[in-house]
């Protein structure tokens, strides 16, 4: 289910909340495990049991790592395997079958080629379950898990299907008490409002526009229509995810559930590095805490830093999807974020200029790899934009007025505008009034945008 | 600000206070999305994503879409038969005539002229399109071009959600007025989903005018049709519902929901049965009337081949109300093709369903219609297999004299 559709909207939630609501609050843990179990399966059916697994998996190892005295690491790294296990089975056999087929067809062997359905969500929810597993490891002596909490934890409907990715150690505490109050609830809807907003004005606008410009091909692409795809592609994919994450946190927070922030303004970040610190905030310390420090992060010297680092990136493209330009991708990110550690100096002492150019190349790099659907359409999309030549197809002959609008209002919204105008504004009850008006008015305008009941779903929920 | 708990009732007041909240979150996004409201006249422009059709196309669109409805009850029965037409209007999109189709007053035949008959639903009336875009106008145009001497005309006979056996009796009853040297049948969506609902490959008789009603031989809820009928939310949350069941099976892979095996059964036998209903209608006209007459399978969503993303859940679209239904057009139309291949009949059957096959953009705007680049496509498909019919028989025909 997309939060945007009307299914979601004015069926779903009004009644989960209004029973949430009218229950007791000891019944309320079971009902919104129900509620968001229903959720998953409404989309996904019977592959709802694979996440059902995974939370089996995840709350057996967590009693065993806190009843036995031994055998914690080994049940810890079995629970960690078991569901790793359903996450390449599921998200990535298709290709590793694929390319053996290939690979072995050359050889006159006939590999076959596995056809699995990639449920939703699974990178998150395997994440999560992986997560919880972690925590209790490393703090055995913290309250007993319980299978509600455990399974509430993993499958909570605001977070299930595209994140961001909450620690168990900092949801289990929460669901004690879930109590809403007005400011909550009311904080919780103007976000949900402002990321439907991002989701359905800006973010699917752009993506009418991108779909027109990627079908093009090595012939039809020109520089600046190249160009200008990849940067409405940027503009699309954080207007998208971070739509999306708004309104999680916006309603986790009308069920009294306080999720962490997953975004913080990426694209005025001056080096890779950085935009990895602002990005999908969740993946990138859920990959740093629970992969790159592990692996003894920068503690064993220089050769082992990169390394490590290099792991960690690919290892994050290859997250996001099973095919050649997602290691591509993760391979750009590696290449960059290494490149700026080895010459620290001289990235700290570039001015914007240089940082601008720096991180235009590497949007460049980065969405080149992401968006295409294979590395020879990345290929073609990179040397039109490396290799001047003009556009048989221009960009403003793909655009009509309102994409033109949406795209320059994402492009002045990436930028930390509302924070300060908040924050330049004295009076504060005219600007909460301010706030009340404009979620209105973009609640009606989403609601009303002829692409709701069509629209795709958001980009995240494929990982 | 108030710091109290919103989630726990404490009293009546509370609980009404909750209530109204919810009411008041329903009215205005009942108020937000009738703003929006683009008007339907049976498929629904408000659903269709931006991108698929230009500003040009939508605005001229919307503007057929009002002109339409501005008309009110746009069809009159013809006593005692099944067939309906439309009442004569004019607007500023389209002028319904007084015989009851598209186009200009019916003039008396002129001496030389060959006079072509399309019949077919909304997709050859052209419904949402301009006159130049309909698929009759461009058939028109391209036979002229390509016979220049046979002074052809083409009439625009498509009735909105016309199948097969309405055309033939359509046909039937003014083939004397029309005055037509050939007719050309149009196959296609309604027939497969008439086949589908009903079970059989006829349609069932014309009453009044409830059109739509008639068309959905579904039982009804009254509760639900009620909500669905008066408030936009409800609607949209309707189609949403079944576009979601839909997608589910997308997602999975499948071509469709499991077909019931009665259905099932009937996909495999109706070929048959409608090849026979042809060569009836086709014996009638050829013999009895003299007239002309060719078959056309014109294509579906659901037999696109390269069908974009849009189109793919376009072809899920009635999944839902109809477990099966994309299989259940799989199976008819292969088992029609699969007939008319054996040939022997005493017709011309020209299966358009893979004329698509090269094109992977969007051609459906909605669930049934064209966009302007695929009415072109199909009209174009269409004027090349009559202007070698025609030229055929030209040849037969000269051949014979000579001897």
């Amino acid at each position: 289910m997309v939060f945007s559709s009307p299914v979601f909207l004015f069926v779903f939630f009004p009644i989960v909340w209004l029973i949430n609501a009218l229950l007791p609050e000891k019944a309320r843990l079971l009902f919104l495990l129900a509620a968001s179990l229903l959720f998953y399966a409404y989309g996904e059916g019977a592959f709802v049991i694979l996440m059902i697994l995974s939370i089996l998996v995840s709350y057996l190892t967590n009693i065993l790592i806190q009843t036995k005295v031994g055998g914690k690491r080994f049940f810890a790294a079995f629970g960690i395997v078991l569901n790793l296990i359903l996450l390449v089975t599921f998200k990535y056999m298709n290709f590793f079958t694929g390319e053996l087929h290939a690979l072995l067809s050359n050889f006159s062997v006939d590999f076959p080629v596995t056809n699995l359905h990639l449920p939703l969500g699974i990178s998150f929810f395997t994440f999560q379950a992986i997560s919880s597993i972690v925590d209790v490891y490393r703090n055995p002596g913290q309250p007993r898990v319980t299978l509600i909490g455990t399974a509430l934890y993993i499958s909570f409907f605001p977070q299930l299907i595209a994140g961001p990715i909450v620690r168990y150690n900092y949801f289990i505490p929460q669901i004690k008490k879930m109590a809403v109050h007005y400011a909550a609830f009311l904080y919780g809807a103007k976000r949900f409002v402002y990321g439907l907003a991002k989701k359905v004005l800006i973010a699917n606008t752009l993506a009418a526009v991108n779909d027109r410009i990627f079908v093009l091909r090595a012939g039809q692409l020109g520089t600046l229509t190249a160009f200008g795809g990849i940067i409405l592609f940027g503009l699309q994919l954080y207007f998208d995810f971070s739509g999306y994450t708004d309104m999680a946190i916006g309603l986790a927070r009308m069920f009294g559930i306080k999720i962490p922030e997953n975004f913080n303004y990426p694209y005025i970040s001056r080096t890779a590095s950085e935009y990895w610190r602002r990005w999908h905030i969740s993946l990138s310390s859920w990959i740093r805490d629970y992969i790159y420090i592990p692996m003894g992060g920068s503690r064993r010297g220089l050769a082992r830093t990169y390394f490590n680092l290099w792991v960690v990136f690919v290892l994050c493209g290859l997250w996001h999807g099973a095919a050649w330009n997602y290691v591509l991708f993760g391979i750009v990110a590696a290449f960059m974020v290494s490149t700026e550690r080895l010459f620290k100096g001289f990235f700290q002492k570039r001015g914007i200029v240089f940082s601008v150019f720096y991180m235009l190349l590497y949007y460049i790099l980065l969405y080149g790899s992401f968006r295409t659907t294979s590395l020879t359409q990345t290929g073609e999309f990179l040397l039109a934009i490396f290799i001047p030549q003009a556009s048989p197809v221009p960009l403003w002959s793909l655009m009509n007025w309102q994409e033109w609008l949406a795209a320059a209002a994402g492009a002045v919204l990436i930028f930390p505008v509302y924070p300060k105008l908040k924050n330049s504004v004295g009076n504060k009850t005219a600007f909460a009034v301010f706030e009340a008006v404009l979620a209105l008015l973009l609640f009606a305008a989403s609601i009303s945008q002829s692409s709701m009941v069509f629209s795709d779903p958001f980009i995240y929920f494929r990982f | 600000m108030k710091t109290g708990r919103i989630d726990k009732i404490k009293s009546t007041r509370s609980a009404a206070l909750l209530l109204a909240g919810l009411l008041l979150y329903f009215a205005f996004a009942e108020f937000s999305v009738r703003l929006n409201d683009q008007g339907s006249v049976g498929n629904n422009l408000k659903f269709v994503p931006n991108g698929i059709l230009t500003d040009e196309e939508m605005a001229s669109a919307k503007k057929f879409a009002k002109d339409l409805n501005s008309i009110g009850d746009r069809f009159q029965g013809v006593k005692n038969t099944i067939v309906y037409r439309y009442v004569p209007a004019k607007t500023d999109s389209f002028t319904l005539n007084s015989t009851g189709f598209r186009g200009e007053e019916l003039q008396k035949k002129k001496k030389g002229e060959f006079r072509i008959g399309i019949l077919g639903d909304s997709r050859v009336i052209g419904a949402y399109l301009k006159t130049e875009a309909t698929i009759p106008y461009i058939v028109e145009q391209r036979l002229r071009e390509l016979m220049p001497e046979r002074h052809i005309t083409v009439l625009n006979l498509g009735i909105e959600a016309y199948d097969l056996a309405r055309e033939i009796a359509f046909a039937e009853l003014f083939s004397d007025r029309l005055e037509v040297d050939m007719f050309v049948f149009v196959y296609s969506v309604n027939d497969l989903n008439f086949s589908y609902v009903v079970g059989n490959f006829e349609a069932t008789p014309y009453q009044d005018n409830n059109r739509f009603n008639e068309l959905t031989f579904r039982p009804n809820n009254r509760y639900s049709d009620f909500l669905v009928n008066n408030f936009n939310i409800a609607e949209i949350v309707k189609k949403s519902f079944e576009l979601d069941m839909a997608q589910g099976v997308l997602r999975k892979g499948e071509r469709s929901l499991t077909l019931d095996p009665e259905r099932l059964a009937f996909s495999e036998l109706f070929a048959g049965r409608l090849l026979e209903k042809m060569a009836r209608t086709a014996d009638y006209l050829n013999n009895d009337k003299k007239i002309k007459t060719l078959f056309f399978l014109a294509p579906v969503v659901e037999y696109k081949k390269n069908q974009s993303s849009y189109e793919s859940k376009l072809s899920f679209f009635y999944e839902y109300e109809n477990p099966g239904y994309g299989e259940f057009v799989h199976r008819s139309v292969d088992s029609l093709v699969r007939e008319a291949e054996k040939g022997g009949q005493p017709f011309v059957l020209v299966n358009q369903m893979s004329v698509f096959d090269d094109y992977d953009d969007t051609l459906f705007w909605d669930y049934i219609h064209y966009t302007p680049k695929g009415s072109r496509i199909v009209a174009l498909d269409m004027a090349e297999h009559l202007y070698n019919f025609l030229h055929d028989e030209e040849a037969a025909d000269k051949g014979e004299k000579s001897r």
